[in-house]
């Protein structure tokens, strides 16, 4: 019924003025999943990104054999509730993929992430087969002239980008443009050939259609692996926007970082990805006064 | 006929008691690894080829029991140990049942000389150390079926068509160590039995004439050279100057998690290949060339999962001591070499972090560099180092790794991740908030 109203409502706001959409909608301090909901209705539903019978991809981190509590991979519940979001939409089929660092098929079950999908009917496919990688040109990049994508991504007519915001020892840090690294072959390039540089330029290739980034647990430290549980803070913040430059711009805040430590930012600025000037767009910020946020805080003492 | 049935149950019990030390359900049982792995006695062939090179197996004293028993009984290895005996046994009932064997029997008489051409072979072969050998072992074979091999399942194939032929063609043809056991039964001599009772024990196996003039005797030997000869002139032309170099390059190579040491990984590894098949990220691999072909980990295909213990719980016969996950995170393979003069972020002043950001254990970090410290440089931690390879897996400098891990002669445990206390930062966060936007932005 939620999910009827909504997309009634976003149909109505949609066809009337779609500019009233705020560029970037921050919610905090509810589960990812009640975060997803009320971020999703803000930015109109998600039948504004999901057309009838379209194919989507959505793109969470599945880098690690790790749990959910160890915050590495992104929430399995929120990638639950995307993808049954998506079929509510209309969407005819909902891929799921990463081409993970560590093991597959343990990364995929330990993450959460396979269950997840499953339940809700989508479909886990591999990323590491070579087979499926095809080579793509970026004619304005400078370094990722020729590039190996997965075919999911190159063929899907929607893709939502569901990183989990964390530290990185090399990028300084990983949130929306760095996630897409999982959806190329050849990632040693990236490394040697200029990292920062890499990133900025791969969104060039395709239009990310909505980027969720999930701010739940964030890796404040030695990560994007991180040691333990103590290189993680909950943060209780989920940010949506349909501009992977601008939600990453906020991401950085989150991780009290500054802006110019980050170089990939400002490349793809340059380059057009998107916008950085958080006050300048307009950001729809919600505090959800959930129970649940109650009692952390009184627990934190 | 109630010989038979005893046979029947004595070969079931070794069958499962192997059965269960490869699949990897010891651990969850009470059963001790190290007692079942002497109990079933599966590395015959292996402990032979260790001490043909002056080193002493674990099992070796068991070994020599089943070969002095030999001498008195026969082949009773074959009749009562043998996994791959208990096989033929059943397809053999099978194909009785289904009444396949009316067929034209075809007289094995002329190929009788092929297992003495086959055991010079393998013979060879142990003593040039290059353990092709485990393609022709029947318990090498059988840890292949266990995983499922390609191998594995075509030797259950031709196995199936060899009983068609004969029961226990196998044993009396191809198998090296039933090659051997004919030899040391053919002395009648020191048995306490008559010959006929001695027959009437290996029921079931047929062993071939035994007319065994001196004729026979001395194309047997022939039979025997002409096999040594071929399997030399396999190894000879195999140690073409690039493998020579490999072999070189592997002295130093790194062995799985629990393996010890060299010295007491070669004396109990069978090279059954259940811990390369078994491996899920494919990092164990087999040389045939070094080492009685035991595994190494190859960090160029893949590298040691941090969260993986399966090769341990797989090894049949101890030779990878078994240690739950937690332990086993911590368990030393090699140590971390770092060349600065190799690496993207000291050389081009590029940032990079592969390397600290594949490592579990925070050996492999970063920290500020360069100029105006714009950049992140990564440095090492011995001490926190588990050699997993992570790190010399995603280097992406060619066509020297800048990170390469070198083993160490024993494994021990390395220093646990250091925790941290970031309550700073949360401090930082929390202040910066302000009252009417929670949010930093």
């Amino acid at each position: 019924m939620f999910y009827l109203a909504v997309m009634i409502t976003s149909a109505i706001i949609g066809y009337s003025a779609s500019a009233e959409y705020p560029d970037l909608v921050a919610v905090k301090d509810g589960s990812p999943v009640e975060m997803f909901e009320k971020g999703i209705a803000e930015l109109g539903g998600m039948g504004r990104f999901v057309k009838k019978d379209q194919v989507v991809l959505v793109k969470p981190n599945i880098g690690w054999n790790k749990t959910p509590l160890q915050g590495a991979t992104t929430n399995p519940e929120l990638v639950g509730a995307i993808v049954k979001s998506a079929y509510q939409a209309g969407a005819k089929k909902v891929w799921v993929f990463d081409h993970t660092c560590d093991e597959e098929s343990a990364s995929y079950k330990n993450s959460g992430i396979k269950d997840a999908v499953e339940k809700n009917k989508g479909f886990m496919y591999t990323g590491d087969n070579e087979k499926d990688y095809l080579e793509k040109e970026i004619p304005k990049a400078k370094i990722l002239k020729k590039v190996k994508v997965h075919k999911l991504y190159l063929e899907a007519d929607v893709i939502i980008n569901v990183p989990i915001l964390k530290s990185h020892m090399g990028s300084k840090m990983t949130a929306a443009m760095k996630n897409l690294m999982g959806v190329v072959w050849d990632r040693r390039f990236w490394h040697k050939e200029g990292l920062h540089q890499s990133i900025a330029e791969f969104p060039l290739l395709k239009k990310v259609d909505l980027t969720i980034i999930d701010a739940y647990l964030v890796m404040m430290a030695n990560g994007p692996r991180g040691l333990s549980t103590d290189d993680l803070k909950q943060a209780k913040m989920q940010i949506l926007s349909t501009d992977m430059l601008l939600a990453d711009t906020a991401a950085a805040k989150i991780l009290e970082t500054s802006l110019e430590k980050i170089p990939s930012l400002a490349i793809a600025k340059e380059l057009g990805v998107g916008k950085m000037d958080l006050e300048k767009v307009n950001i729809k910020r919600i505090t959800l006064n959930s129970k649940d946020s109650k009692d952390s805080k009184d627990s934190k003492k | 006929m109630k010989k038979k049935y005893w046979r029947l149950i004595i070969q079931t019990f070794f069958f499962f008691i192997v059965v269960i030390s490869f699949i990897g359900l010891i651990d969850k049982t009470i059963l001790n690894r190290q007692v079942l792995s002497y109990i079933h006695a599966s590395s015959f062939f292996a402990t032979i080829s260790r001490l043909v090179w002056l080193e002493i197996p674990d099992a070796f004293l068991v070994t020599f029991a089943i070969i002095l028993l030999s001498f008195i009984f026969g082949r009773i290895y074959c009749s009562y140990y043998c996994p791959v005996g208990l096989i033929q046994d059943i397809l053999n009932s099978l194909i009785k049942r289904l009444g396949l064997r009316n067929l034209k029997k075809i007289s094995y008489g002329q190929i009788r000389y092929l297992r003495w051409i086959i055991l010079g072979c393998v013979v060879a072969l142990i003593f040039s150390r290059s353990s092709w050998y485990q393609y022709l072992d029947h318990y090498a074979l059988f840890g292949k079926l266990l995983s499922f091999t390609f191998t594995g399942i075509s030797f259950l194939v031709l196995l199936a068509i060899s009983v068609v032929v004969a029961p226990r063609w196998f044993c009396n043809n191809i198998c090296p160590s039933g090659s051997i056991f004919t030899i040391i039964q053919k002395r009648p001599k020191i048995s306490f039995y008559k010959k006929k009772k001695i027959k009437e024990k290996k029921s079931e196996v047929i062993i071939a004439s035994e007319n065994n003039s001196r004729r026979d005797f001395i194309k047997g030997v022939g039979a025997f050279v002409v096999g040594a000869l071929c399997a030399k002139a396999i190894t000879f032309t195999s140690n073409t100057q690039k493998n020579v170099q490999k072999l070189i390059s592997l002295i130093g190579s790194i062995l799985p998690p629990g393996a010890g040491s060299r010295e007491s990984f070669n004396s109990r590894c069978i090279s059954c290949g259940a811990c390369v098949n078994k491996c899920p990220s494919k990092v164990i691999v087999i040389d045939n060339l070094v080492f009685h072909s035991t595994p190494r980990l190859d960090f160029s295909k893949s590298f040691c999962d941090y969260e993986c213990n399966r090769c341990m719980e797989v090894c049949p016969n101890g030779a990878l001591s078994y240690h739950p996950v937690e332990l086993k995170k911590s368990i030393r393979l090699g140590v971390v070499n770092f060349n600065q003069n190799r690496c993207v972020v000291y050389i081009d002043k590029k940032d990079c972090g592969a390397c600290a950001e594949h490592c579990p254990t925070g050996a492999a970090k970063t920290r500020p560099y360069g100029k105006d410290n714009e950049l992140l440089a990564p440095y090492f931690t011995e001490e926190r180092c588990i050699g997993c390879g992570a790190c010399e897996y995603i280097c992406p400098t060619r066509p020297d790794k800048a990170v390469i891990v070198k083993a160490v002669d024993v494994q021990t445990l390395a220093a646990l991740p250091q925790v941290q206390n970031n309550s700073k930062i949360e401090n930082i966060i929390q202040n910066k908030v302000q009252k009417d936007n929670p949010f930093p932005f």
